[in-house]
């Protein structure tokens, strides 16, 4: 997994926020335990409104329809969850287990709201402070409610550097404190103001945790207690993790599922086989090759949206000849990225000839659609202007462990010979091309990106951030992204987006390829499961799932 | 006797350390950094990096890492895992058994049905019987494991629905439905060893009804059942026993496929998933086990043999 492994984003109606975290998960399917780097900067919410408003939650309206029989689900998951610890682990399969296990204090719906989890209703108390009150009928799985001190005790245990939590970077920038001020009421404090903030906790790898479980001495990387649908029952590593219905679940609909076991299937064809052979009931990222024979079979259901998890090379912008301007151009126009959609993702993704901010996006910009189309003439004489009338050769870092990284490489690799440019490739370990593309030990990187938010840009283009692996660094890219994430006026921040992506491009420190459909399946007697385009790791409504009989 | 038994064991120890200290040092000339890979998932700022290698021990001098593992193998302590920070002793105890149990089923399976179609072939030679045998021998030989477990997953699993393609159960909680999942990945590992056995057994066999001694208990009247079981059937045995236990070491090579393939929640799984991950003190471990195992059944044998013919012991 290179990037690995998560899911959908957010993003849809206006959401956004944990993009980037996403990223890493979408990525691969396969492998979890590496996941690239995926710093998650919040951004406010999209649509241009950011409501800092306090909403007042459809709280507990539906509280605890009387559930019948949902059978047991039988998850084959993508990936061994391995430490069982809900603040660490950010990779898509661990989050669909964490999201059915633990509760946030808000969460997105279906149709991208934000409404109340634990939370009753929040409010801002003034631009930096924000006040949350919690439901009084939360409770954690061994029968104690939940609290504002297990709330302050969350994100204290996210901050402190000795969790190595997912989210502590993110919180830290913008977090000054939490208190609690009475056994329902929390305060958060900010260090600058933020009206997207209640969004932030939305987020995965945001979850509430018991003050006392984890004070009696009980480790959360081996056991779980949260106050989420279904609770904790075992784990053994390599054979199951086993979730049962929590009868006193109150904070939503109680799930019609009686359990969920997850087995960790990592090889995508075995997890295939299982779910044709009738071993599990529901798998995670289907591979491409199979999507359409899931689709003919009325045994079986796909759900699968079109993501925002991508593919780009990136160009090492420290050495010649990509310290060159022309040449990094010349190379965005010599791809064929249809092509790539045809072989490496079997028709399964689109093209990404400009901007990777979609159309229906706020931050979309017609004109930065198509900045790249394939034109090999062009890019040949564009060579020749820059000084290379004959190309050049140059290696080009990928790697086999993911099939569709090789085989994009492979379609690059012969466009680019088409043009002139000698491409080797060095075909390595998913793991050993983590450790050289964080050293920028390359030449021409093959890569991912994720989400179309302002904060996804930042991570990939500002300079020093985690997925800028080629070096890249502009001021007047940086100064519009900070700009677009900080100002609340819809307009503003549209121009200064579209600036930046504007800036991107016309310097183009990568060549952005595609982006590939993402999806799970299940057996046709599964119902009440939806793929959330909103939402990265599609766990969480397997709540309201259910299998015929 | 003492003494050849005192220096075997010096060897043995020797031979240990060496794999051990060739193990450590060859995982970390391995491009990947298990700290990285573990913040991959996260945002991983420099600093928490820098935090993990601290709390993991990896910020330290490689000679000391060396000096602190090998004291605490000198403890029985095999650490914990950098990724999970599970007890590695735990882990193998958990998942060794379930691949000595793969290996033992394909075993005992192909031993139960290659033992005989090799008599049957030998007995019947140049009959169509034999004949029918050689040929299934023959692609047995052929048949990659991966592509037998491929058709067997496509066959019986994906087409027929006869028997489940993974999910591990244990045999305390459903000992029928243990059986259903050991059965796929056990034919897997099966027609090649069977081929093995039944070519062996054939050709022993063969080799021994020509010797002298069976002409002569024919020649003094005692019957061909006898003469074939009494005689001929267990001298011919001994090659077989030697080329089992060979087999026996391919047959752990081939489970890394077989238990991928299957899901079956082996030391291989282990092993793969640890690699992938860099976590130093399970792959040393398991490495340094599997070494160790080949190394002790090198001193049993020999030991055995010692015991047997004491003109070894005298080099």
């Amino acid at each position: 997994m290179p990037d690995a492994l998560t899911r959908r984003r957010v993003l849809h109606l206006g959401i956004l926020s944990a993009a980037a975290s996403l990223v890493a998960a979408c990525q691969t399917a396969a492998t979890p335990a590496a996941q690239p780097p995926t710093p998650a900067p919040t951004r406010p919410a999209s649509g241009g409104t950011a409501s800092a408003v306090p909403v007042a939650s459809p709280s507990a309206a539906a509280a605890s329809a009387p559930a019948q029989g949902g059978g047991i689900l039988r998850f084959g998951l993508s990936d061994e969850p391995g430490s069982l610890d809900p603040h660490v682990t950010a990779a898509c399969p661990s989050v669909s287990v964490y999201s059915l296990v633990y509760s946030n204090v808000v969460r997105w719906t279906a149709d991208g709201k934000l409404v109340g989890d634990l939370a009753d209703s929040w409010r801002a108390l003034d631009d930096r402070r924000f006040e949350v009150k919690l439901k009084p009928t939360a409770t954690f799985h061994d029968g104690s409610p939940v609290t504002a001190a297990d709330v302050a005790f969350s994100f204290n245990r996210i901050l402190d550097p000795a969790t190595s939590a997912y989210q502590r970077s993110v919180l830290q920038a913008m977090l000054e404190g939490v208190q609690a001020m009475d056994a329902q009421t929390a305060q958060f404090t900010l260090k600058a103001p933020n009206n997207a903030f209640p969004a932030v906790l939305a987020d995965r790898n945001m979850y509430i945790v018991s003050k006392s479980f984890v004070e009696s001495g009980n480790d959360l990387k081996t056991r779980m207690l949260g106050s989420g649908p279904f609770r904790f029952t075992s784990y053994e590593p390599g054979v199951a993790l086993k979730l049962e219905r929590y009868g006193k679940y109150a904070l939503a609909s109680q799930p019609a599922l009686e359990g969920v076991t997850f087995t960790p299937l990592k090889d995508e064809t075995a997890r295939m086989s299982a779910l044709r052979s009738g071993s599990v009931d529901f798998v995670d990222y289907v591979p491409a090759r199979d999507m359409a024979s899931i689709e003919k079979n009325s045994s079986l259901r796909l759900y699968s949206n079109r993501s925002q998890l991508g593919q780009r090379m990136v160009f090492n912008l420290k050495q010649p000849p990509y310290d060159n301007l022309q040449v990094r151009q010349a190379l965005n126009y010599a791809i064929d990225r249809e092509a790539i959609v045809r072989s490496a993702l079997l028709g399964r993704g689109d093209p990404v000839p400009g901007s990777r901010v979609k159309a229906g996006h706020w931050g979309h910009d017609d004109s930065l659609a198509s900045v790249y189309p394939y034109d090999p003439a062009k890019a040949k004489s564009m060579l020749a202007e820059a000084g290379f009338p004959t190309g050049f050769k140059t290696r080009l870092l990928t790697t086999a462990t993911f099939g569709f990284y090789k085989d994009a490489s492979t379609v690059v690799q012969a466009n680019l010979k088409d043009v002139g440019v000698d491409a080797e490739l060095e075909l390595v370990e998913f793991a050993t091309l983590v450790a050289r593309q964080t050293k920028g030990q390359f030449e021409l990187l093959q890569s991912f990106f994720t989400g179309q938010e302002p904060g996804d840009y930042l991570v990939a283009y500002g300079a020093g951030q985690p997925q800028n692996f080629g070096g890249f660094d502009d001021t007047g890219v940086t100064r519009s992204l900070e700009d677009a994430l900080a100002t609340s006026d819809a307009g503003r921040r549209r121009e200064a987006y579209v600036a930046a992506q504007r800036r991107v491009l016309e310097l183009a420190p990568d060549i952005p390829l595609v982006f590939r459909e993402q999806g799970e399946a299940s057996v046709a007697k599964l119902t009440g499961y939806e793929n959330l385009a909103a939402s990265i790791c599609q766990g969480k409504t397997l709540d309201a799932a259910r299998l015929a009989h | 006797m003492t003494r050849y038994l005192v220096g075997r064991l010096i060897m043995t120890v020797a031979v240990l350390m060496g794999v051990a200290t060739i193990t450590f040092a060859l995982i970390r000339l391995v491009p990947g950094d298990p700290a990285r890979i573990i913040l991959s998932e996260g945002h991983g700022s420099e600093e928490q990096y820098q935090e993990l290698r601290r709390r993991l021990g990896l910020d330290e001098p490689i000679p000391t890492q060396y000096a602190a593992w090998i004291a605490a193998l000198a403890r029985g302590d095999l650490g914990r895992s950098l990724a999970t920070g599970r007890p590695v002793a735990g882990d193998i105890v958990d998942r060794l058994p379930r691949t000595l149990e793969l290996a033992a089923a394909a075993t005992l399976t192909s031993i139960v049905l290659g033992v005989p179609a090799g008599i049957l072939a030998a007995t019947r030679r140049n009959t169509g019987i034999d004949h029918v045998i050689s040929a299934l021998v023959l692609v047995g030989l052929s048949l990659p494991r991966f592509v037998t477990a491929t058709v067997l997953v496509l066959v019986l699993g994906v087409g027929l629905r006869v028997l489940p393609t993974s999910g591990f159960v244990n045999l305390a909680d459903d000992p029928l439905g243990h059986l259903r999942v050991l059965a796929l990945p056990t034919l897997s590992l099966t027609p090649l060893m069977l081929a093995v056995i039944a070519r062996m057994t054939r050709s022993a066999l063969l080799d021994v009804l020509g010797q002298d001694y069976l002409r002569t208990a024919r020649a003094k009247g005692v019957a061909g059942g006898r003469v074939l079981w009494r005689h001929a059937i267990p001298n011919a045995l001994s090659p077989v026993v030697t080329i089992v236990g060979l087999e026996i070491g391919t047959l752990l090579g081939g489970s890394i496929i077989v238990e991928a393939i299957f899901n079956w929640p082996g030391i291989s799984s282990l092993l793969i998933s640890a690699v992938d991950a860099r976590d130093y003190p399970i792959i040393q471990s398991i490495v340094l086990m599997v070494a160790g195992s080949f190394v002790l059944l090198n001193l049993v044998v020999d030991l055995m043999n010692a015991a047997l013919d004491p003109r070894m012991t005298r080099r």
